[in-house]
């Protein structure tokens, strides 16, 4: 590693918070665990190939939404549409890691530390920010910190924002605290100030009423996960990067055993939950981008119970206005019979995730320098 | 079924895996409820409107001022500091006893592939918390702290999550007081190290084979010489030479044998020069001795070496006199880590910096622990707050450490606000502090939160400390932050 740029900060954005006009880009990370299968969610149904490998499991045209001729948007996901006739989503298939695996454990590690190397590639970005971050900078929905944002400056787990408060809330230590800092000078006394002025705009959040778009929200961990996100990103409050993971019940993504039966529900869920949260975000979804990943997809052929086994390539989405690369369909494969496939029959790897993250980070912030992020990744 | 990880977790929760591993419970005999055996000796406070020496003294040898602590320094800072110098002849019964019964991370070493890795961090991590509370050899601890982070390795790489222990525990802490070179020597061969930088994968077995050189640019860029030591490129592909076939091979761990090896054929055995020192051919395993000596005795080193002692010690940026100084010492005495201590000492820049270094969270916690003499297990509560403000120990991604700067801590306060007065309220299950007693022992209030920021507190701040959450507040305060 070079350390010229060590880990110095600028410090201009000390206070964490940010004014409407000004608001700073977010990335928002929606991880599908278990492996979804790519071929589901956006099925290449102008593949023969694809048809004969899965005789029960072949999404039919009348399931999906035709994008390019050859890749097409399941309707479960129909509410996703929108966004694609706006140009703000972007399909990137047969992308992935160099997993070879195939375990969920490991695959999801390598993923989310962004190869062989220690940390998180959330975590190395905010730590390799070129702005101070501040106490909300990077928060995951949850009940555990995803290894994405392992060693990050500061990550914080939680499943509503109602968690972030000082102590108990009580007034009259917080008031305490702002005279103490507001007569503190330098940046000490600004971080405490900045601090105290974020958890207070949460609070005026809290006891304010419900915004409107929240009605439209699945009531699912993932959409109130989403909804809880918008807060944030609405209250301004310094949040640059944020993930949550989308599990539905039982085995979520992981769809060894009658596919069909588990992934409709999930990715009616995953869609609408996007679409509620884009909307809710109205203005705000300007500098927002989403990004859909997965620890890898699955087996072409289906399985004797009507499932698919654990594969390589898979599925990303990218949602948001001017992506990087732009909207549509990027495929890195353009035909699935069994001579193009990797290993036991897998979708092949055409493209490294972290060339879609790397795009991604650059319009988050475009001085962080993504060798620091991405130490591994070779190639543009 | 294939197990998700995430939903493992988020359903059994890290904390029941730890306590049904055992993890906290069997701690309680290190200091049950109600039977804390240690000495509680009255507190004595400082009575300047500025930091004196002493209290600056226990602020940048120690992991801050517990309630007796000034009284020992009474007998005499010079005396008590030498003392510090040599961890192995002071008593530590209660510390000792508690670490050993941390059963696991005493484990042999091959033993632990069979443990959940996330119990082995969490134990290492209490481990590393206690001692840093409750040890009596604290310059020790403050050393460790340095070298942790000076040669860091990350316990989230690969098999660094059963090796890290190793790496702590016989690598680190045996030769933080020692001799530089002596710890360049043992991390060079410290198998989470090498699985860290990618040493382990260091071979030349054609003769076009390309050594990876990730660990010899480390090596000379962080652990030695420093950035702009003087070194080239064609430095690190000789030093990466000069390391190559040194590795480890985990199927061997699982058998229980854990020691790094040099593999011959893996070596390229051809002459080599490493800044312009001339090593012959056929060295084999002693081509990474010769390179060690060349590195350590190299003055960029002493710089280096000086400058990051000076940042812990003195001030940020380093004093550039007192960098002379400690770097000057260094190569007088062959990098012996002991005197270039002495010689921070007695800097006169080590004394016009005190309060000036702001604390990072690691070190927050264990002020503040410290100071009101808490009651802590140390546990995945404790730990979970450290990770909320950035420096969970053990866990920092990249090779060159947490950051020494304040800049990326200032993020934090929040949840140091939260720590603080959860801590005093009770809401940390696990610690707790005696709050009447600990004002009786000080005598008052206000001399309870002189010895928080180590001088009489101003009007303003005692006119925030006081009522019921007023420790909180002190140790919330921004005069809390700094040592």
């Amino acid at each position: 590693m070079a350390l010229k740029s060590s880990n110095k900060v600028s410090g201009s954005r000390i206070d964490f918070l940010t004014s409407e006009d000004q608001h700073q880009p977010v990335l928002v990370v929606v991880f599908l665990r278990g492996g979804a299968d790519g071929l589901t969610l956006a099925p290449p149904h102008g593949d023969d190939a694809y048809h004969r490998a899965r005789p029960t499991l072949a999404v039919p045209e009348s399931g999906l939404h035709d994008l390019n001729g050859y890749i097409g948007l399941n309707k479960s996901m129909s509410s996703l549409m929108p966004l694609w006739e706006e140009g703000l989503l972007a399909l990137h298939h047969g992308v992935g890691s160099n997993d070879v695996t195939r375990s969920h454990f490991a695959a999801q590690d390598l993923m989310e530390h962004g190869g062989q190397i220690a940390g998180g590639w959330l975590a190395r970005f905010l730590r390799h920010h070129s702005c101070a971050q501040g106490p909300l900078s990077s928060v995951a929905i949850g009940t555990t910190m995803p290894e994405s944002l392992r060693g990050a400056p500061g990550g914080a787990v939680v499943q509503s924002i109602d968690e972030f408060k000082i102590g108990t809330n009580d007034r009259g230590a917080i008031d305490r605290l702002r005279r103490l800092y507001e007569a503190t000078p330098g940046p000490l006394g600004e971080a405490g100030k900045g601090t105290l002025d974020a958890i207070s705009r949460l609070n005026s959040l809290r006891s304010g009423p419900e915004p409107e778009a929240s009605e439209t929200y699945p009531d699912s961990r993932l959409g109130r996960g989403l909804r809880e996100i918008a807060k944030l990103i609405k209250a301004q409050v310094g949040l640059v990067a944020s993930t949550i993971d989308a599990v539905g019940g039982g085995l979520g993504w992981d769809t060894h055993f009658v596919q069909s039966t588990a992934i409709d529900e999930l990715m009616k869920d995953l869609a609408d939950s996007i679409r509620a949260f884009v909307a809710d975000l109205d203005s705000y979804a300007a500098r927002t981008k989403i990004v859909v990943m997965t620890e890898f997809g699955r087996r072409v052929s289906e399985n004797s119970s009507f499932g698919t086994d654990h594969g390589s390539g898979s599925l990303m989405l990218t949602i948001g206005q001017d992506l990087p690369g732009g909207a549509g369909v990027f495929s890195h494969f353009d035909d699935l019979s069994s001579s193009h496939l990797l290993g036991p029959g897998d979708v092949p790897v055409g493209s490294d995730y972290r060339h879609v993250l790397s795009d991604l980070l650059g319009t988050i912030d475009a001085n962080c320098d993504m060798e620091r992020v991405f130490p591994d990744l070779t190639g543009a | 079924m294939s197990l998700d990880r995430r939903e493992f977790c988020s359903n059994i929760g890290l904390l029941s895996l730890v306590a049904a591993g055992g993890g906290c419970d069997r701690l309680g005999s290190l200091m049950p409820a109600g039977v804390d055996q240690r000495e509680r000796p009255p507190g004595t406070a400082p009575e300047s409107d500025k930091i004196d020496f002493t209290h600056h003294v226990l602020n940048r040898c120690t992991f801050g001022p517990r309630p007796g602590d000034r009284t020992i320094l009474e007998s005499g800072i010079e005396n008590w500091f030498n003392q510090q110098l040599r961890p192995q002849d002071i008593p530590d019964p209660l510390c000792d006893r508690t670490i050993a019964s941390i059963e696991r991370i005493h484990k042999h070493r091959g033993e632990l592939y069979s443990e959940d890795p996330r119990i082995l961090l969490h134990d290492l991590v209490r481990a590393r918390i206690l001692r840093a509370i409750y040890s009596r050899r604290q310059l020790l601890e403050v050393m460790v702290d340095l070298w942790t982070d000076h040669f860091n390795v990350s316990w989230s790489k690969g098999n660094c999550r059963w090796l890290k222990i190793s790496d702590d525990l016989e690598v680190i802490r045996p030769h933080a007081l020692g001799r530089f070179r002596d710890l360049v020597r043992a991390t060079a061969t410290s198998p989470a190290m090498l699985i860290y930088l990618d040493g382990h994968d260091n071979k030349v077995v054609q003769p076009d084979d390309k050594p990876n050189e990730n660990y010899a640019r480390e090596l000379l860029e962080l652990h030695t010489l420093g950035v702009d030591g003087g070194y080239g490129q064609r430095d690190v592909l000789e030093a990466a030479r000069c390391m190559s076939g040194w590795t480890y091979g985990h199927r061997f761990m699982r058998a229980g044998v854990s020691r790094v090896k040099f593999e011959p054929d893996r070596h390229d055995n051809g002459p080599k020069e490493v800044l312009g020192v001339k090593i012959p051919a056929d060295g084999g395993p002693n081509d990474l001795e010769q390179l060690i000596d060349i590195v350590c005795e190299h003055p960029s080193t002493s710089r280096h070496i000086a400058q990051r002692m000076a940042r812990v010690f003195i001030a940020d940026p380093a004093p550039p006199d007192a960098v002379d100084a400690i770097a000057a010492t260094y190569r007088s005495s062959g990098g012996d880590i002991q005197k270039m201590l002495g010689a921070v000492l007695k800097q006169q820049a080590f004394r016009e910096h005190a309060g000036s270094l702001f604390k990072r969270p690691f070190r927050y916690v264990a002020s503040a622990l410290r100071a009101t003499d808490a009651n802590t297990q140390g546990g995945a509560i404790v730990q979970e707050r450290l990770r909320r403000m950035g420096q969970p120990p053990f866990e920092y991604p990249t090779p060159d450490g947490y950051p020494l700067e304040a800049e990326p801590w200032f993020g934090s306060l929040l949840w140091r606000w939260n720590f603080s007065l959860d801590l005093m309220a009770g809401r940390i299950r696990g610690t707790s502090v005696q709050k009447d007693e600990l004002v009786q022992r000080f005598g008052s209030h206000d001399r309870l939160l002189a010895h928080f920021l180590g001088r009489r507190p101003t009007s303003l701040e005692l006119e925030q400390m006081n009522g019921d959450d007023g420790i909180a507040i002190g140790l919330s305060s921004p005069g809390f932050q700094w040592h």
